[in-house]
């Protein structure tokens, strides 16, 4: 393979690792940080990716009109696109979390995954949402005339490292103020944080809507860079599990922590393709299998022998010391 | 002959000590107390003893075989029971089926030891197929006390067996305890109720901040004025 | 409508053996076992396995049993593969649940395992069976019998719901009569009294999971044996099972029979009003609606 090739592949991989990383620092918020046990994100990524799909796209006419059926077209630019889909998703966020933040851990996962899945079918048995399972195509690209479509993603990579970057900041800046000290007490010791005073349920919403926000960016990005979506691109599977894996491989807890797993995962991921380019052309097809099982073992090594991650919680600056590996975290 | 030889222990929960350095011992078909303000370990004592709990420091044999650090599981299995102050009986089994797990880990069929039992408390027998849960107090301690003592012990640790029970109970526990120990199991009762249980006991120890303060004959610690302005106000 | 209430008590049964196993699990072990949905699929696909394969090979005859849809070659895989789940749900316990206990590590990183569990056995019948759905016996359907009530129900559907009471009654009896039955109840009511008498609960705890396992495998079958197989209906069984649980109150088998019967049949006479692809949602709404209202189940439970 020429050089142009092999950096317009590795092009391509680090896009999908900077959007996924935007995800996982989203999950980091929530969970890293606050606690909260969100196996949903696959349903916030469908909502980011399908609200910046409406915004952008315009509403279908004349022949179109008869294929492509959805609520609405506003045919706005990209940066409306992202803005559109955090809020959404925010305000999505904020009526899930107040039936069910007061619950229990593992109650709040459960729901959690009850919340994705209907999103999900909603969106694939209603068409007058977004076209039902047919999805959406020929999504727009930001500044798509600008350049030649032969070097297009770069210009695109350039976007997605830059609203990473930005977000990474703003979580970093966000976590080190009272307000970050508090939702890391939460995750703590919930109950003594309640008695100090301050009202946990505010905290974990602002976390799980703010969270939220974020993964409704990743969403858009995702859906303006493969131009086409629909209802069963966010399976469990590579909308929540593979941000799981990949928080969990780089550190939760730890905003550079969020940003390694995710490009570390994704490269295992893309690694073991070149794995399974080996096998007998019999098990080609279920090849995408065999590298999930990998991720999973993956993940099942960590929890059980390391998992702090790669990087670990970040030290605290704080009273209390807390110990690498304690406490599950 | 000595039962239990507790040397020197140290221990407590985390970082932080409950022992120090506590030594006691006690000896065939003796009725030992343990007294002392509240916070002074005496719980904590018994549940290092029975494996609950890792010692930090020291050493404690029974029959002269050295048993710490081992599992309750296994401390049970050379004659040690326990009765702890709270959850003590499972309250959605019934009475029989408590008792019946008492003699869980006995090979033998244990139905000769199971109208013992019913013999030593008769009002267990009347509510054999009750819930335990819905038991009085009285009879739960009761219940805990005989599903100890399904497995034939040598030596009972008893944790404050008449806490939060009726005057009336209370007399009524005590003198169960007194008839149990006549059969020839020794015990350890640590207890709030510092009077009456040195009535009944050979020989007690006062403890205070984790710490062994006094030792005695029952009696003599009664008699007491010291002791008892210190700490049997209650 | 009777229809779909004697199809709601169908699908029923086969939740309820989820469910009581899972709330079995949550019961002894205080834990959310979120691979238990797809330790129905390792079920149903091992007896597939059994069924279409290996018996196949060693040449065991498979004509129907009278007006049922399988044949002598089903009857032996049940016990097989109820075994072999049983198996390997003690084993998922022995390397993953077990050394993260010990650990202390917390509920979620517990959940998360069970997860990564979840998805792994699906990966593994994605790998082996692809991802279509199958069949344990292709072609037509049986034609259903007709009882009394204008009641339509086909005579697997039957066999269901009779294997799936003979099977609780069975529960029932062990945990009620045996010794092991009854340190499995001991240790659901407080685990430390259990240690203290002398009970070994790692024992007991091979003996829930096993049990858990088994019975989740029957109800992977008897799906497969009703519907079809595939490799995502663990994950689609999760949001019932634990609605199931949760609706009877954390830890009381009862309860988690109740519940899955009445999700059984309010998730099918909410196909009357709405299309059946959101069943998941009508069952999701309900837990929710659970959750909000009467954490503790209709029954009570432990929290």
């Amino acid at each position: 393979m020429e050089l142009g090739g092999i950096i317009a592949y590795l092009t391509s991989l680090a896009i999908l690792a900077g959007i996924y990383a935007v995800f996982t620092l989203g999950l980091n918020i929530q969970w890293g940080y606050t606690g909260l046990f969100n196996i949903g994100i696959a349903g916030f990524f469908c909502i980011g990716a399908y609200t910046s799909a409406l915004i952008t796209t315009p509403m279908p006419s004349g022949v179109y009109a008869q294929y492509v059926r959805q609520l609405f077209g506003w045919n706005f630019p990209f940066v409306f696109g992202i803005i559109g889909s955090a809020l959404v998703c925010g305000f999505i966020a904020f009526l899930v979390g107040i039936p069910t933040l007061k619950l229990r851990e593992d109650y709040l996962a459960i729901t959690t995954i009850g919340i994705a899945e209907t999103i999900r079918l909603i969106f694939n048995n209603e068409p007058w949402l977004a076209n039902g399972p047919r999805g959406l195509m020929g999504l727009p690209q930001p500044f798509q005339d600008l350049i030649d479509p032969r070097y297009y993603h770069y210009l695109y990579l350039i976007i997605v490292l830059m609203i990473l970057m930005i977000i990474y900041l703003a979580i970093e800046r966000a976590i080190r103020s009272p307000w970050g000290r508090v939702l890391r007490a939460i995750r703590e010791d919930e109950i003594s944080t309640e008695m100090s005073g301050k009202n946990v349920f505010f905290f974990k919403m602002q976390s799980l809507v703010i969270g939220s926000m974020i993964m409704g960016i990743g969403g858009a990005l995702y859906a303006h860079y493969t131009k086409a979506i629909s209802p069963d691109v966010f399976t469990p599977l590579y909308g929540t599990f593979i941000i799981w894996v990949m928080l969990m491989v780089g550190g939760s807890g730890n905003n550079k922590g969020a940003i390694l797993g995710a490009f570390v995962t994704w490269g295992i991921w893309i690694g073991s393709k070149f794995l399974t380019d080996l096998l007998p052309h019999t098990l080609k097809a279920r090849a995408p299998y065999i590298r999930f099982l990998l991720i999973g073992i993956l993940l099942e090594i960590i929890l059980v022998y390391r998992p702090q991650g790669l990087l670990g919680e970040e030290k605290k600056v704080s009273k209390m010391i807390d110990e690498e590996g304690q406490r599950g975290h | 002959m000595k039962l239990l030889e507790v040397h020197e222990i140290t221990a407590g929960y985390g970082e932080t000590d409950i022992l120090e350095a506590v030594s006691i011992e006690l000896r065939e078909n003796e009725i030992v107390a343990i007294i002392g303000p509240n916070g002074a370990g005496k719980s904590t004592l018994l549940k290092t003893i029975f494996g609950l709990l890792t010692p930090r420091e020291g050493s404690i044999k029974f029959l002269n075989e050295e048993i710490t650090g081992l599992s309750p599981n296994q401390i049970v299995k050379k004659g040690i029971s326990y009765v702890p102050q709270l959850e003590n009986v499972f309250p959605s089994l019934t009475v029989h089926e408590n008792l019946e797990m008492g003699a869980f880990i006995r090979r033998d069929k244990f139905q000769q030891k199971l109208s013992e039992i019913y013999h030593l408390f008769p009002m267990l027998r009347e509510r054999r197929g009750d819930k335990a849960g819905k038991l009085s107090g009285g009879m739960r301690q009761m219940l805990a006390m005989g599903r100890a003592l399904m497995l034939d012990p040598k030596v009972l640790l008893l944790d404050e067996p008449t806490a939060s029970l009726a005057p009336l109970l209370v007399g009524m526990v005590f003198q169960k305890i007194v008839e149990v120990n006549r059969a020839g199991v020794a015990m350890i009762i640590v207890e709030q109720n510092a009077k009456e249980t040195l009535k009944i006991s050979h020989r007690g120890y006062v403890m205070a901040m984790g710490r062994k303060v006094f030792e005695d004959r029952g009696e003599t610690l009664l008699n007491s004025e010291e002791i008892g302005r210190l700490y049997l106000g209650g | 409508m009777a229809e779909l209430l004697v199809y709601g008590i169908v699908f029923g049964s086969i939740i309820a053996l989820g469910s009581i196993g899972l709330s079995l699990i949550f019961g002894i072990l205080r834990f959310a076992n979120f691979a238990h949905g797809d330790m129905m699929t390792a079920g149903a696909y091992v007896a597939l396995f059994l069924v279409s394969g290996f018996f196949n090979w060693l040449g065991i005859p498979d004509s129907n049993l009278g007006p049922l849809s399988f044949g002598w070659r089903m009857v032996i895989a049940i016990p097989i593969s109820m075994i072999a789940i049983g198996m390997l749900a003690i084993f998922l316990d022995h390397i993953l649940y077990q050394p993260l206990r010990k650990k202390r590590s917390s509920n979620v990183l517990l959940a998360m395992a069970a997860l990564g569990a979840s998805f792994m056995i699906q990966m593994v019948v994605l790998i082996l069976w692809g991802a279509d759905s199958l069949f344990y016996r292709p072609g037509v359907l049986r034609p259903a019998l007709e009882l009394p009530f204008e009641i339509k129900i086909r005579p697997d559907q039957l066999f269901i719901i009779v294997i799936v009471f003979l099977s609780i009654i069975v529960l029932h009896l062990f945990l009620k009569y045996t010794q092991m039955g009854k340190a499995m109840r001991a240790t659901a009511d407080h685990p430390e009294l259990a240690r203290i008498t002398g009970i070994d609960t790692r024992r007991i705890i091979r003996w829930t999971w096993g049990i858990g396992g088994a019975m989740a495998a029957l109800g992977g079958i008897l799906y497969g044996i009703d519907v079809q197989l595939h490799p995502g209906m663990g994950w689609g069984f999760l949001l019932p099972l634990f609605a199931a649980t949760i609706l009877g109150g954390i830890g009381n088998l009862v309860g988690a029979l109740i519940g899955a019967l009445v999700m059984g049949v309010v998730q099918q006479i909410s196909t009357a009003f709405l299309l059946p692809t959101y069943k998941p949602a009508v069952e999701f709404l309900i837990m929710i609606l659970i959750l909000l209202l009467r954490p503790q189940g209709i029954f009570g439970g432990r929290s």
